[in-house]
């Protein structure tokens, strides 16, 4: 093994320790608190191309033996094989370019140690999450992103937005991570030795060891934990909120990598997902209207950030959709297409992120897109970026979300035939899944270039505080009241920035360089097979099924032609401002109010499960002051009542009434004791 | 070595005594002495942590002769003797009172001004009891540590207690002394059926003894448990009523909530921190080890409570706006997860279920003293009157969430290390039982967050009587350094153990591993009484049989 | 040769004894004087005293005898302590009916009246035509007396 192998513990690690020193020590030292943080990264990044050369799929490090309680033993032990590699080299590689471009972003801002302490942090649960070798440890480090997410959604801890969505992400999270916990219990109980090693658990022979129910109970558990990490119906609804985080973590932490985490877990669990058909039916199912009903939504947002949030979620879908797909003889060109999806959408969604975040920072933290316009040529850097991650997203040839969406319809297309070979009946359903996907690609386009050409095209606007479509002031009065006081509440605090100035090199540099990826990564690893070589160094992969990979003429040219459709359609409506949009949206009315609406998902969750449990909650404070402590004063009481009642009226005072009663009792006692 | 428990075990009282007999103690004085006193028994109990061997698995410190009994004679006949010993599962009990005993006096330092000596003297005499019940090698010996420690706790809650403090501290001491006594019915039966049926007849009050003797008993109708009325099942029952009330498992947690909100700072933190292990340490030491069979037949009765204790806990905690009525229930949830791990009654539960103790013990502590922190300062524990004290009290935001991700068993922190064996173990027994439980996880991180969300994030809250124009309050004094000594080992340890577990399982590993060979024994006993007889019905035979048969 | 203290002598003197005792006890719970019903406590005692000494005769030996040393001892000194306490009682009320002392009951509860026969009785000197004679009592009736304050009467 060599030098980045047995040092694969340096990876996380180096993350961690700037974390530390930017929280801690950087204002002591004198020393930029991004400092520590980005060399931390920026090596780890080095030791990951490292890594990245010489994984093998049977190659683990133990760097410590963690917990053993008992027959409960997890190990700290890193894996080193293709996905976790490819993983590692992606995650570092965008944490670095986001904490250059944050450094400038977040400048001024009084908690700026503190945000690069978290983002230290983050990098080292991500990395140990991709890294870890053992379903336990893969958890540790799943919720440790989790809480890393939390803390930074509610970075501006003063504001009640953000300490909700904060709240709801993590409330969210960890309903999905019970799902995982469960699994990780079921497993325990039922492989050998309990020992939950990827290793152990994906063998062969355990895997057919594996009780009847578990082999679609554990699988489901897992995508159940995977809905939640990477925004899947039903429990989506916290990715968007997210979105009052600062953006550079909007693009680092809710896009490009821990979102991630359930399509990396799912297709790290393939050789155990893939024996229950039904379950990826299901995921492929989930996937689809996932993605559709965000793209549905995508449609109608004003946000610029929110846009990008639900694209994210419907890119995430797509992922599922190539994951489920993987029946059969598909298996392995299936879970490939969703890791290849999910790679070049690290970089191009961080792109587009990183790019909203410079037009809010150049327009003074105004993300609502009805109140700017035309900002091609005050912004010229963040307008060309965007226009390549936006043409990514969309999938235009030959940009890098052409070639992964490509083999995820691939994959879609050639499931129903594989579901055929291995008798799945459901295997029809694939066809649907692949229409529909191909139409979510259209609405893909479409909304990707809406929100571009109303930013960037039209007549030049610059927002005002008098616009119609300003908010009623009191958010932004609030915020700009505390923005006075020594504590700093929003992204108006860093509000040094000059409105409607292209953001310094540090900020457009990354763009650049994401801009460069999010063009090559496709044409470069795609149909190269490069990916997929990678890949193959893979725990488990090799033995699923390799299929026939043959790329899809009629898969390409109907998806370009639904890309390209979709962007025509905006061009069409929203290059230069015309009545179209407003016109449809009437005669759409219900149809453009339940999108406008996020189809009331949230409200549905209010009015079901969250009345539902602070129902009960009312409910058992109650019943506990009534109930329960009426029944522990009711049982006190009793002797209490009995003495009261019964024998008080016998305690006179009268002398001899006490003799008598005495008397009586002997004459009782010895007439018991006597003759009976 | 023997000497020195004994040292440690007694200093607090001197302590407590020097306070009460020295004449003209101011408070400033007094606090002093406690902290001094406290921080010495601290420095002992680390020593004997240090001294402590972890491949031993018989009680270590004690007194006596290697085969002859523990400890010193005390009562003559019968042979009640005064035995002190530690292993692996109480060891950790012991210094986790010693820490808090410092964080007790620390968290009293401004906030108790009346009648300081004596209120630190019933302090220190608390952990005198507190350390004694945990040592304590002799059943008599363990009973009068556990009823001893109501007296000193009723004083400080109805001495120094909030408005409600008389009904409070008259509540909690008649509620747990009530289960109290048919604890004693109970570990007077097991002595005498040890006496009856052991061979040879022996009279005899160690704990150690008894376990062994009991578990190899021959005398067949004690491996019986197939009806309320055999006497294992009984005796379990009995001993059962009091371990409950001080857990407390649900439903005999009214007092908590109660004894909690009107307690002192210190008292919440002793009392949620060690008082509520001295049920669960006596659940382990004499349900677990002496009445196994017992244990095993009730699980469905054991693990309905539990279950019913974190959910139920959890939603009321959910529903409460006093900050320390929220922790006192989600005590009520946890102590359901710690009971829960033990009843599984293998060693991977067991493991969780100690340590988590151990974790319970730092994490609602540090929440009690967040809690006491900002109570001292505004003097309402409303959470609808405080919020956004991060603006305030960065340190103290700090602490807060620091506690609360560890009370929500986040990875990392120690909350994780018990609660996720303690899971496992229950889903290989009962995974339905699992599943049902872990919706406690989800429940225990929304109360916590909504408490995080309400009094830590958002915009500066302060209550009315406070204000003082723009900058808010002036006058409210900042973290002082008593307050960050006494919340900081807290908070160093909750991310040791979270980190670092393996030092703590190394040694409450062979303890449990001791327990789980005792409770295999009585197992095997009930199978050759299962053999022997055929005219047992076939749904005895299933109770008396382990688990892991059927 | 034959102990002349037989069984059916103890017998007799057994159920002296124990007539003795009926009759105090009776007495203790039917008389309402304060002094009549502390005699009867003494007579009660005696008459146990009676068949200690009975048992003590029977069995040959002095423990009975002891017994009712030590008995009479405690009565001489509890005699003493209850006539002090009858004065003082006396004194407060001016009556030795001892149910007018029914202060040491449950609050709430109302004191029993059984002295109300005795309000129909008529002050010996109030009443005219011819001289009469003091009279028992009937049990449980209050005799009929002058209420005065006893400071009155001493003078």
């Amino acid at each position: 093994m060599g030098f980045f192998v047995s040092n694969i513990w340096l990876i996380p690690l180096l993350p961690l320790l700037g974390g530390l020193t930017a929280g801690f020590l950087a204002r002591r030292i004198k020393l930029d608190p991004f400092i520590p943080v980005a060399v931390g990264v920026g090596l780890a990044f080095l030791l990951s191309l490292g890594a990245y050369a010489s994984a093998d799929a049977e190659r683990s490090v133990l760097v410590s033996r963690w917990i053993q309680a008992g027959s409960f033993v997890v190990p700290v032990e890193f894996r080193v094989d293709g996905l976790t590699t490819l993983m590692l080299s992606m995650v570092t590689f965008v944490s670095t370019l986001v904490i250059v471009f944050a450094s400038g972003y977040m400048h001024g801002d009084p908690s700026y140690p503190r945000f690069f302490a978290f983002i230290g942090l983050f990098v080292f649960a991500m990395t140990g999450l991709v890294l870890s070798n053992n379903y336990i440890l893969t958890y540790v480090f799943w919720e440790g992103v989790g809480v890393c997410s939390y803390l930074l959604i509610g970075f501006w801890y003063a504001r009640p937005a953000a300490s909700a969505a904060a709240m709801k992400a993590f409330m969210i999270n960890r309903v999905g991570d019970v799902g995982f916990a469960l699994a990780i219990f079921w497993l325990w109980a039922v492989v050998p030795n309990h020992d939950l090693s990827y290793q152990n658990v994906l063998a062969e022979s355990t895997l057919h060891g594996l009780p009847e129910a578990a082999k679609w109970g554990i699988p489901l558990l897992l995508f159940w934990a995977a809905t939640a990490k990477s925004a899947q119906l039903p429990l989506y609804v916290w990715l968007p909120d997210a979105m009052e985080g600062p953006t550079p973590v909007s693009a680092l932490i809710h896009a490009a990598t821990m979102v991630t985490a359930g399509v990396y877990l799912i297709a790290r669990s393939m050789p155990l997902i893939a024996l229950s058909p039904d379950v990826q039916l299901l995921i492929a199912s989930i996937g689809c209207a996932t993605a559709l009903l965000a793209a549905l939504i995508a449609l109608t947002q004003t946000d610029l950030k929110r846009v990008m949030a639900y694209s994210t979620v419907s890119q995430l879908g797509f992922m599922f959709m190539g994951l489920g797909a993987g029946v059969g003889s598909v298996a392995r060109l299936a879970v490939v297409a969703a890791i290849f999806h999910l790679f070049t959408h690290a970089f191009f969604k961080a792109l587009l992120f990183l790019a909203s975040g410079s037009v809010m920072h150049a327009m003074g933290d105004v993300i609502d897109m009805r109140r700017f316009g035309g900002l091609r040529r005050r912004l010229p850097y963040t307008y060309m970026t965007f226009a390549v991650g936006a043409l990514a997203l969309a999938g235009v040839f030959p940009m890098a979300g052409f070639w992964s969406k490509d083999e995820i319809l691939l994959a879609l297309e050639s499931a129903p035939h594989a579901a055929e070979e291995i008798h799945f009946a459901a295997g029809w359903a694939y066809g649907l899944i692949y229409w529909l996907a191909m139409f979510t690609a259209f609405l893909t386009a479409f909304y990707t270039f809406r929100a571009f050409f109303m930013t960037f095209w039209g007549p030049e606007k610059l927002p005002s505080p008098d616009d119609p479509e300003a908010p009623p002031a009191l958010d932004h009065a609030h915020d700009h009241h505390h923005g006075h006081d020594h504590v700093v509440t929003g992204d108006a605090a860093h509000g040094h920035h000059e409105v409607g100035v292209e953001s310094g090199p540090i900020m457009t540099y990354p763009l650049m360089i994401l801009a460069v990826c999010a063009v090559g990564v496709g044409v470069l690893f795609g149909p190269t097979h490069l990916l997929a070589g990678h890949l193959e160094h893979t725990l488990g992969f090799e033995s699923l099924p390799e299929g026939h990979p043959e790329f899809s003429w009629f898969s390409a040219i109907v998806s370009t032609i639904a890309a390209l459709g979709g962007i025509g359609l905006a061009y069409a409506m929203y290059a230069v401002p015309s009545e179209a949009p407003g016109r449809l949206a009437r005669s759409l009315k219900p149809l453009y109010r339940a999108s406008m609406g996020k189809f009331y998902v949230d409200e549905l969750y209010q009015a079901t499960v969250m009345k539902l449990v602070l129902g009960l909650a009312a409910a058992s404070r109650v019943f506990d002051v009534k109930v329960v402590d009426g029944l522990v004063r009711g049982v006190a009481g009793a002797p209490w009542a009995a003495g009261r009642e019964v024998l008080a009226k016998y305690h006179n005072g009268l002398i001899q009434f006490y003799a008598a009663a005495s008397a009586l009792s002997v004459a009782v006692l010895l007439w018991l004791l006597l003759f009976t | 070595m023997a000497i020195l428990l004994a040292l440690t075990v007694f200093l607090p009282l001197i302590g407590a005594l020097a306070l009460v007999l020295l004449p003209g103690l101011d408070k400033g004085a007094a606090r002093k002495i406690a902290l001094g006193t406290s921080l010495v028994t601290l420095g002992l109990c680390l020593a004997l942590l240090a001294g402590f061997d972890p491949a031993v698995t018989t009680p270590q410190f004690a007194a006596g002769a290697a085969d002859g009994p523990y400890g010193w004679s005390w009562l003559g006949r019968p042979d009640v003797r005064f035995a002190l010993g530690l292993d692996g599962i109480s060891i950790w009990l012991f210094a986790l009172t010693g820490l808090l005993g410092v964080t007790c006096v620390l968290a009293s330092w401004e906030s108790i001004t009346e009648r300081a000596p004596t209120y630190y003297a019933f302090m220190l005499t608390l952990e005198f009891g507190l350390l004694g019940l945990f040592a304590a090698l002799d059943v008599v010996l363990f009973y009068i540590f556990f009823e001893f420690t109501l007296i000193p706790l009723f004083f400080i809650i109805g001495l120094w207690g909030g408005p409600e403090r008389k009904r409070a501290s008259i509540y909690f001491f008649l509620y747990t002394m009530a289960g109290g006594l048919l604890t004693l019915l109970g570990v007077i039966a097991l002595v005498v059926v040890h006496m009856q049926y052991s061979p040879g007849h022996v009279l005899t009050f160690s704990i150690p003894e008894l376990t062994r003797g009991l578990s190899a008993l021959p005398w067949d109708e004690w491996y019986r448990t197939d009806s309320w009325t055999s006497p294992q099942v009984l005796i379990f029952l009995l001993l059962f009523a009091g371990f409950a009330i001080k857990v407390p498992l649900f439903p005999f947690h009214t007092w908590l909530p109660l004894a909690h909100v009107e307690a002192p700072t210190a008292g919440s933190i002793v009392l949620a921190g060690v008082l509520l292990k001295l049920g669960s340490y006596g659940l382990i030491r004499f349900n677990m080890a002496m009445t196994p069979l017992a244990t095993q037949a009730l699980y469905p009765f054991l693990a309905a409570l539990c279950v019913a204790g974190i959910i139920y806990g959890a939603l009321t905690a959910l529903a409460q706006s006093d900050m320390k009525r929220l922790v006192a229930y989600s005590s009520v949830s946890h102590m359901g997860f710690i009971v829960l791990g033990m009843a599984a009654m293998n060693d991977t539960g067991l493991n969780g279920s100690v340590i988590q103790m151990v974790n319970h013990g730092l994490t609602t502590g540090a929440l009690f003293a967040c809690v006491g922190i900002l109570y001292d300062r505004y003097h309402t524990r409303e959470m609808s009157q405080i919020g956004g004290t991060w603006h305030k009290f960065p340190l103290l935001a700090f602490f807060f969430i620091f506690a609360s991700l560890g009370s929500a068993a986040l990875p990392g922190l120690n909350g994780f290390v018990g609660e996720f064996p303690i899971l496992t173990a229950t889903f290989a027994v009962s995974p339905w039982t699992c599943a049902a439980a872990t919706l406690g996880m989800i429940l225990g991180a929304f109360y916590l967050l909504l408490l995080l969300k309400r009094v830590v994030f958002g915009p500066l809250v302060e209550p009315h009587g406070h204000d003082h124009g723009d900058h808010g309050h002036s006058d409210v004094p900042p973290i002082g350094w008593h307050e960050v000594a006494a919340l900081g080992p807290l908070a160093a340890l909750i991310l040791f153990i979270g980190v670092v577990p393996e030092p703590f399982f190394a040694r409450i590993r062979p303890a449990a591993t001791e327990l789980t060979r005792v409770v295999e024994r009585q197992r095997e006993g009930a199978a050759r009484v299962l053999a022997k007889s055929d005219s047992i019905p076939a749904d005895a035979a299933v109770s008396m049989l382990s688990r892991e048969a059927r | 040769m034959t102990d002349p203290f037989s069984i059916e002598l103890l017998t007799n003197y057994l159920l002296v004894g124990a007539a003795l005792f009926a009759l105090g006890m009776l007495g203790f719970i039917a008389r309402r004087n304060l002094i009549v019903m502390f005699l009867s406590a003494e007579m009660m005692l005696q008459g146990v005293a009676l068949s200690l000494v009975a048992f003590g005769r029977f069995h040959g030996n002095w423990s009975g005898q002891i017994f009712t040393i030590v008995i009479l001892t405690i009565a001489a000194c509890e005699a003493s302590i209850a006539l002090a306490l009858i004065v003082v009682l006396y004194n407060r009320r001016s009556s030795l009916d001892v149910t007018v002392w029914q202060d040491v009951r449950e609050p709430g509860i109302e004191p029993v009246d059984v002295a109300a026969e005795a309000r129909g009785a008529v002050l010996a000197t109030d009443a005219d035509g011819t001289e009469t004679y003091p009279t028992l009592t009937p049990a449980g009736v209050e005799p009929a007396h002058p209420i005065r304050p006893w400071t009155e009467r001493r003078r």
